[in-house]
Order: structure tokens, then sequence, then C-alpha cells
């Protein structure tokens, strides 16, 4: 008997997301039950018992239906998010090629992958269920409410996971079609993030909360067409009547079969729709066309002291800049830093405001760094060998990239203190001050950055060095910045922590050069 | 065994890409394959023959004309789909997965029944050379080997007809001689149907019974090499290849050199 097609690319899917830890395979699933139990029984009971006063009085108030609606939307986003993130980001569609040679249909290769994910979602459902039980069942939730209720969120991730895999793959098929729309694939996939953190944003300032109730209300209008509040409107009538599951069946009916007609609706539009996904015909063939240097690329050459550097600042400048995944990482900073000011640092105190406000732009920067500069030699050593062949080359490479690095860098800083000062009310000259402090520590980062980059060289996107470095250079800043504060206060904490960090940037940047010049 | 009954049979099939169908791909593209023989397809970088290998495996449609694929037509794509073996010009591979696990997974996909699956994969990856490579994750294989785990994925399920696309281009001289041979063996012994797309001349003098040239999506010879050469007044494939698709035009690959010579 054939196996049908769905299954059999579920569990190639499942093998590829297993493979990790591919020598415990057959374990896993027991390992994971085991652990997903111990902590739905044992750990999330005992951590929400201490509590359970205070969670009582709140689960029974009005603003627990805002509440649980948030978190249901939460969840429901971020399961939809991260497979659409993850599909984007990976740009290898050849396998296609070898499946859609094969007698499959593109229904088959969608219901696979989407089955394939589920098991390791299901780890997801497990504990996100399993901590609401633990605050639930204190309340009397007799055993068909429990099962009821694990069901709500069963069909919330489902729906959210199948309606990501769909966008997702339509998304990449459709993007796929033109090398422009290849590129901005990778682009989409970091932006796409930015909703999701308006959303927990929001949700963490309160913001959302007080909308969902109704004051200042905007938003809670399209909340409820959302199937993640019918959920939430179904736990909350088991809480609110313990013991009482027939209580407005009507209402509980109509929100469970809500959200099965919801999931299996949503599945049956996808596979009518899976043929616009998994395909690989080409439609534009019409590729980029470089234009002649403006006054932006003539402003670089005068920055360059013109001469042969300037030719090379000017080509890793094009170079980073015609990739959208770079331009989309810049405005993923801004927006970030835009976000934070607008849903959490507004509602701090001014003094406080201020103080967090440079510890999260410096923070930024030191992570705008690593993926403008490390740059450096992440375009594979074949790249850095180019620059190693042509006489003096290396010194011309370190230099052009600190130039790239800071004409990148430090407007994006000036504009994220600005965007935190400007709205604080601080004096004018204050406000210049540390926007030129924070572009001046910017400045130190790129050092330091390039200097982590050549020591410790990522000579691809992804490699445990990127990480790593990505990883010292978050820290250090981190460090760097508390100890100045604390030791020097706030205003020579800035000078001490631009002096500090250009110190140790410094240094890393000759220990760095010496290590990129002997490397083979 | 190569008999004179058609297997493939191709029948003015054109594709056109973009909008407005601006690309012709291929035009107008007519020719037959013989059960059992080895085809070859030659033709410069972008002439189409990806394309007319896609369309022959049911990846693209058409955008005019039919083919018949061991007797089916392309309409019918799990019967034609069926009956081929593709190696892709750029073949992907799930790098997370063992040889094992990716010609399992490929062989599933074509049906092949479980009780003979595994033994054919383990006699696979004994032919390749791969056996004591079988459960290491293909991501930490050299070019070539990957290449070889591909061709014994075109192979998994058996097929009468078998699509390689550039089979030796990341192979070293010693792995480009199994391939040769393979080819070879597939068609004599396995009495297969072997089409061969690649740049390598030698390789198509080699092994391909007849082979068609095309140049922007149109056939501009075809027969066998010695007929191609005939035809064209030449000495040898190369420049049978370059009379038929240009390039003859004789420039002075030195003239950039001028303004240093003035100085």
């Amino acid at each position: 008997m054939r196996r049908p097609k769905w299954l059999i690319i579920a569990k190639n899917e499942y093998l590829l997301k297993t493979s990790g830890f591919r020598r415990y395979r057959r374990i896993f699933p027991f390992l994971a039950s085991a652990a997903v139990m111990a902590y739905v029984l044992f750990v999330a009971p005992a951590m929400f018992s201490l509590a359970s006063d205070l969670t009582k009085t709140f689960l029974l108030s009005d603003a627990a239906l805002a509440f649980m609606q948030v978190m249901l939307f939460v969840i429901f986003i971020s399961i939809l998010t991260i497979p659409i993130m993850q599909t984007l980001q990976d740009t290898n569609i050849a396998p296609l090629e070898t499946i859609l040679s094969a007698p499959v249909e593109p229904k088959d290769m969608l219901l696979g992958k989407y089955l394939g994910s589920l098991p390791l979602y299901a780890i997801v459902v497990s504990v996100i269920a399993g901590t609401f039980l633990a605050l639930f069942i204190p309340f009397g939730m007799t055993m068909d409410q429990v099962l009821l209720a694990v069901l709500v969120f069963i069909l919330i991730v489902m729906s959210a996971l199948w309606i990501g895999v769909l966008i997702a793959a339509i998304l990449k098929a459709w993007l796929g079609k033109s090398v422009r729309g290849r590129e901005a694939r990778q682009a989409l996939a970091m932006l796409i993030s930015l909703p999701l953190f308006a959303v927990i944003y929001s949700a963490m300032n309160g913001d959302m909360l007080d909308a969902l109730q109704g004051h200042g209300n905007t938003i809670s209008g399209p909340f409820l067409m959302l199937p993640s509040s019918w959920g939430a409107d179904v736990i909350l009538r088991f809480l609110r009547h313990p013991g009482d599951v027939g209580f407005d069946l009507f209402s509980m009916v109509l929100g469970i079969f809500g959200l099965l007609a919801f999931l299996f609706g949503s599945i049956f539009v996808g596979i009518k729709l899976s043929g616009r996904a998994y395909d690989l015909e080409p439609v534009s063939f019409s590729s980029a066309k470089a234009k002649p240097e403006g006054v932006f690329y003539k402003y670089v050459r005068l920055l360059s002291a013109r001469g042969s550097l300037a030719t090379v600042v000017v080509t890793v400048t094009k170079d980073y800049g015609r990739r959208l995944e770079n331009i989309s990482r810049i405005i993923y900073i801004l927006g970030l830093v835009s976000m934070m000011e607008l849903f959490m640092l507004s509602s701090l105190p001014q003094g406080n405001h201020v103080s967090i406000a440079l510890l999260t732009i410096t923070w930024m920067m030191a992570f705008l760094c690593v993926f403008v500069v490390g740059e450096v030699t992440a375009r594979g050593k074949d790249n850095l060998f180019i620059y190693r062949k042509a006489p003096g080359g290396e010194s011309r490479l370190i230099g052009a990239r600190i130039i790239q690095g800071c004409i990148v860098v430090q407007p994006v800083a000036a504009i994220s203190a600005l965007i935190v000062l400007i709205p604080s009310k601080f004096p004018l000259v204050d406000t210049i001050v540390l926007t030129i402090a924070i572009v001046a520590i910017a400045t130190a980062y790129v050092i330091m950055s390039i200097g982590l980059f050549l020591l410790s060289p990522a000579f691809s996107e992804k490699p445990i060095e990127m990480i790593g470095n990505a990883i010292s250079i978050l820290v250090i800043s981190f460090f760097l910045y508390v100890v100045c504060m604390v030791v020097f206060g706030e205003t020579w904490g800035i000078l001490a922590l631009l002096l500090l960090s250009l110190g140790i940037g410094s240094i890393l940047l000759m220990v760095g050069s010496r290590k990129i010049k002997s490397i083979e | 065994m190569t008999s004179n009954a058609p297997i493939i049979t191709v029948n003015g099939i054109s594709k056109k890409f973009g909008k407005r169908n601006e690309i012709t791909a291929l035009n107008n593209v007519s020719f037959s394959v013989n059960h059992g023989e080895v085809f070859g397809l030659l033709g410069p970088n972008g002439s189409g023959k990806t394309t007319l290998i896609r369309i022959l495996n049911c990846i693209f449609k058409p955008t005019s004309g039919t083919a018949i694929v061991n007797g089916h037509d392309l309409k019918e794509k799990d019967y034609v789909k069926r009956s081929t073996g593709l190696l892709a010009e750029n073949p992907g591979l799930y790098e997370r997965l063992s040889p094992r696990e990716y010609l399992e997974f490929v062989g599933a996909l074509y049906d092949v029944d479980k009780s003979i699956l595994s033994e054919r994969v383990d006699r696979l990856l004994i032919m390749f050379g791969l056996s004591s490579r079988g459960n290491d994750l293909i991501e930490g294989f050299s070019k070539g080997m990957k290449q070889k785990v591909l061709i014994a994925a075109a192979l998994i399920h058996d097929p009468p007809i078998i699509f390689l696309d550039e089979p030796t281009s990341a192979l070293d001289p010693r792995a480009s001689i199994v391939v040769k041979d393979l080819i070879k063996d597939l068609s004599t012994k396995a009495n297969k149907t072997v089409f061969v797309s690649s740049h390598f001349l030698s390789l198509l003098e080699d092994v391909c019974d007849r082979l068609v040239i095309i140049n922007q999506g149109r056939i501009v010879s075809i027969g066998t090499v010695k007929e191609i050469i005939e035809k064209t007044g030449t000495i040898d494939l190369e420049q049978a290849f370059i009379e038929l698709t240009g390039g003859k035009e004789s420039k002075d690959l030195l003239a950039w050199r001028d303004q240093v010579e003035a100085t």
C-alpha cells in the first residue's frame, strides 16, 4: 500500500527539525513528554500555588478577559510569525526541484511541512497550556473543563501554525519569482518580527489591556474577530463557573465550534491556495542595475580622502547598501528603538527614562555593529583573499570597513538618540551633547566590533563565531555601561564609557589586524 | 540495447517566461529519443537546456507543444514523473539528513516498496562508495560526494529514463569516470534511456549515441557526433559546436593593453 505523500514529507520535515540531536531522536519523544509532564504536574502548580490568592482576585476581575485575550493573541501571532521568519530566512530552494520532479502535489508539500512541524510545537502548546492550567485548576475546574480548555489551546496553536506555514510558502514562492524578490525575502524575514514586538511591548506596558478594556478603545473590535479571543472567552467562562461545564452552553459550544470551523476552514482554503506555493517558474529575469554614483558616494569618497582607499570604501559601501537585508537591519533597529520609546520608555520617570534610553541605545548600536562590520569577513575567505593578494590590501580593507561602519552606524545612532531624547523635553544643549556622546560611543563600538571580528573571523552568515562575537559585544557593552554609570555617575560615566570602549576597541583592532594578516 | 522505438517524443515545445511572455526560452523544439539510447543535450549557457529538462520532468509546463514520455503525455504528470529520474543542474539536498535518510525519503516519494527500499539504498550506497558514510550528515560531504548521493537519488525508483543535468560538473576525474561508466552501463546492461546535458564535450562524445545541440531555444543540429561533425564540415565536436552556436569571431584579446604599451 502506498503511503500518503504528505506523511512522507512530514516525516522528512521532522527528521530535518530534529537532526541537531539525531542520536537521541528515538528517546526524544519520551524525554520531551516526561519533561513536559513534570512541568505541568509539579513545577507549574508549585510556582503558582504561592500566588494563588493574588491570581484568583485578578482572574475573577474584568481585566482577566482582556489579559486572556492578549496572552492568547500573543501566542497566536508568535506561532504564526515563527514559521514565516524561518522559511523566508532559508534561501535554499534547490531541494524543491528534487521533490517537484517526484509525483507530489503542492497540497502534500504544504500538509507535510505543517504536520512535520507539529510535534515540536506540541511541546510549546503543552508548556503554555500547562502553565495556564496550573493557574486554573485551583479554581475548582472539573476534568471536562480542563480538557476543553486544553482543546482550545491546541486549536489556537494548530490554526496559527497552519496559517504561518501557508503564508510562508506563498510568500516564498511569490518572492522567488524575481531576482529582487529573492533578495527581499531575507529582508522581510527580519522586518516581519517588528509587528510581533509591537504587540508584545504594547501588552507589557498595559496599553493594550487598557484598550481592550475599553479605555481609549481602538483595538477591541478587531480583537474580537480573532480566534484567539473566542478561545479566551471560553476559558474565562470556565474560570468564572468552575464545575459547571454547561453554563451558557450555547456560547461555549459556539466558541469551540468556531475554533474548529476556523481551523478546518483555513486548512481547506490553504489546500486550495497550495498551487500558488511551491512553484519554481520564474516570472522576471530583470536584474538590478548599478546606477552612476550620486551625491552620497561622492560624499563617501570625500570622507575617504579620495585615492585608492576611497575606491575601496565606496566599493564596500556599495556592496553593503545594495543588499536589502542590510537595509532591513537598520530599519529593524530604528523600529525597535521607536517602539521602546512609544510603548515602554515614555511611561518611566524622567531620570530613569534617560538612563535606560542611553543603555538601550548603546546596546542597540552594539547589536547593529555586529551586522554592519561583521561583514568584514562574512562573505567568505575568498573575499578576504582578494585583499590579501593586493599589496597592503588587509590594511586598506580594515580602514575601509571602519569608515563604512561609521557611515552606517553614526546616523542610526544619532536618529535613535533623538527619537528618545526629543520626547523627553530635554534642554537643546543637553540633547545635542547626549546625541554626540551616543554617536561617539557607537563609533567606538564600530572599532571594537571590527577588532573582534578580525580576531575571530566569521566566514559565513551563521557560523558559531558570528553568534559568539555578537554575544561578546553585547556583554562588553552592557558591563561597560553599568560599571561606568556606577563608578563615575551619569555625567562623567558617559565620558568614561566612551574612553573605555575606545580603548578596548583599539586593543582588539590591533590584535585582530595582526591575526587577519597571518591567517591561513 | 538501443531500439528504434522512441521513448521520448518532443513535439514543437515552446516555453516563454515573463508576465507578457517576453522571454523565449524554447522555440518550437521537436526531436525524439530512442529506447535504451544515451542522448546528449548540448548548448551554450542560457540556451534552454535546463528548461527543456524541467519540462520533460513536469516541473514546468510548456507554453505550447507537447511531449510523450514513456507513452504518457506531459499532462499525465504522475505517470511521467514515475518514468523519470532527475539529477538537477543545481541540485538541492537536505544537508541535515544522512544519505540513507535522504535516499529513503526520495524512494518513498516515488512509492518504492518499503520491503525493498532499504536493500536498494544499501546497494546504491555501496555502488557509489558511500556505505561507510551512510549515516553521516550530508552537510559534511564534499561536492563530489553530494553529487553521488544525488545521482543515487535519481536512480532510487529504478526509472526507465534518467535525466542527468551536468552530472560531472562537481566531480574529480576519477569520480567522473565512474559516472561515465555508470551512464554506459545503465544503457547497455540495464537498458535505461539516459538523457545527459553537459558542457563537457568529452563526456558527451564518449557516452552519447546521439545528441542535439540547441542555441537560443532552437535546435541547430541533431544526430550522432560523427554526423554533426560531417554536417558542419569541422574536425571535432568542439569546432562543430562553435560553428553552430556562434562565437567564431576572432577578437584581439590583448587590445586592452594598448594604453599600457603607449605609456
